[in-house]
């Protein structure tokens, strides 16, 4: 079974990206990113919110520079190198990445059974228990095409939850989402971030709920090719 | 004129070199994805052996299960035809005692394998290239990754061991239906006594047809699975590209499995050929 790898310092160091080199997004960009914060990533549309979010979870790779995970090179590593670090990762796509062949059920399970990070009866019962607090119960058996577009959002937000990760990345999380799930979503993330057992919390939503609940505590923004 | 036509050669072979140079790239880069399913698989200590297992047997279902009925009716309807044929044929000739011989060469060596991966193309392959394809618009393929899952270990290696073991299985279902089911459609046209017939086909049947079928069936199952999962993998954002890359496919994977097959069975006959002093 792999170990998770704890995460303390997440750094670019010289960063630069661009899908197209003569149009860079971000360009030798040097920034350690807020602990314990909740983060808002901040630009105007288009600009590289998402792709930020990305290049956090290593599905994008610099064109340049370094981006540092515990001071070691993401660049550098293979996938096997790379797998203890994102099961402290937890992503939730603006739009897809549930597995359409896969009940909603399955969907949140596979994470935790693949890698084998609890015994099979705690997974069940956590996903039990995520289940019934988002109201996923009644339809945690149909596959996501067979579900409403909020419920899809959930299940996406509940499989970046459930294995409690240290670093949390949501993109556009309560599109679609009820008022009361919305407060069970940042209530959640305060309490594990009060707790100590998520570090590190990046945000983009243009969602006024969570900008008028005072849900962020710090502001990431890209200008000009660089993050402030 | 004369450098027209010079030039316009030149311009011919340049082109004709560019597309065989292209050939050869795209087919180092299926090898290259297969040498990697397998790495990520095994080498890379790949936790979720238990997941993957189930996703090839979910595979062998729908490849493999579910194809029965239809290669069924196409080994009955190809055997009944080559039996009927030979047997009229070589009764004629008064070649009957060969009658084993020749379905052995047919139908064993050379119809099973292809028939059946031609089937297998126009039914799994497809689907699996618009799945993959599917998956990779659908930002699935991101999930796994973002999740630590490997999609060579979890989406392709199960879709190529799953699509080499429903080939074979196949195969020898399509052999085992064309010779029998076609012997008992033939029996209301011709006079052949089962127990000749039996006999005829086992005396046949020798070490090489074994090995030539086991060769093409796995390659050919390789072979199919491979373009189909490289092909959706192209895929980059838009579900628009998925049917352009399963036509490709589809396309890809009739060449390289015909061109497969006449390349075994050419390369066995000048060997026979060669071994017999026939060549050289």
């Amino acid at each position: 079974m792999i170990q998770r790898a704890s995460i303390h310092e997440l750094r670019f160091s010289a960063m630069s990206f661009g899908f197209d080199p003569s149009q860079r997004i971000l360009s030798e960009v040097d920034f350690s990113f807020p602990q314990n914060q909740v983060a808002k990533i901040d630009s105007p549309a288009g600009a590289g919110k998402s792709t930020l979010l990305k290049l956090l979870c290593g599905l994008c790779h610099p064109c340049s520079g370094d981006f540092l995970i515990n001071g070691q090179s993401v660049n550098q590593m293979s996938f096997a190198e790379f797998v203890p670090y994102r099961l402290n990762l937890g992503y939730a796509f603006d739009l897809g990445g549930l597995l359409n062949n896969r009940t909603l059920r399955e969907n949140v399970e596979l994470p935790m059974l693949y890698h084998g990070l609890y015994p099979t009866q705690d997974i069940q019962a956590r996903v039990d228990l995520w289940f019934e607090r988002f109201g996923l119960t009644s339809v945690q058996h149909e596959r996501p095409s067979a579900v409403s577009g909020g419920r899809r959002k959930v299940a996406c937000l509940i499989r970046a939850l459930i294995h409690e990760p240290e670093v949390l990345l949501l993109d556009e999380p309560t599109v679609g989402l009820a008022e009361n799930l919305v407060e069970e979503l940042t209530s959640e993330v305060r309490r594990r971030r009060d707790q100590g057992s998520l570090k590190y919390i990046f945000v983009v939503s243009s969602d006024e709920r969570l900008q008028q609940g005072n849900f962020f505590e710090t502001r990431i923004c890209i200008q000009g090719g660089g993050l402030k | 004129m004369a450098t027209r036509v010079v030039n316009g050669f030149w311009h011919y072979i340049e082109s004709w070199g560019a597309s065989v140079l292209n050939q050869i790239f795209y087919t180092l880069q299926v090898l290259a994805m297969v040498y990697l399913a397998f790495r990520a698989t095994i080498v890379d200590r790949a936790q979720g052996f238990r997941t993957i297992v189930s996703v090839i047997s979910a595979q062998i279902y729908f490849t493999g299960w579910q194809a029965m009925p239809l290669i069924s009716i196409l080994a009955l309807a190809s055997g009944s035809l080559v039996i009927m044929q030979s047997s009229f044929q070589l009764s004629f000739f008064g070649g009957h005692e060969m009658i084993g011989q020749l379905l052995v060469i047919v139908i064993v060596r050379e119809l099973a394998p292809l028939l059946t991966a031609l089937l297998v193309i126009a039914r799994s392959g497809t689907a699996v290239a618009s799945e993959v394809g599917n998956m990779k618009a659908n930002r699935e393929i991101e999930a796994l990754e973002v999740m630590g899952i490997n999609p060579l270990s979890y989406i392709v290696f199960p879709r190529l061991v799953g699509g080499i073991v429903s080939l074979l299985c196949l195969s020898f279902y399509f052999t085992l239906i064309a010779l029998m089911g076609g012997f008992l459609v033939t029996k209301f046209t011709h006079d052949l006594p089962f127990s000749f017939y039996t006999e005829s086909l086992a005396a046949a049947v020798a070490q090489e047809d074994i090995f030539l079928f086991l060769l093409k069936n796995t390659f050919g199952g390789a072979i199919i699975f491979t373009i189909c999962c490289y092909q959706g993998l192209l895929v980059k954002q838009s579900p628009h590209e998925v049917p352009q890359v399963t036509t490709k496919a589809v396309v890809n994977s009739i060449i390289y499995v015909t061109v497969f097959n006449l390349g075994v069975s050419l390369w066995f006959y000048l060997n026979q050929l060669s071994r017999m002093g026939g060549l050289w």
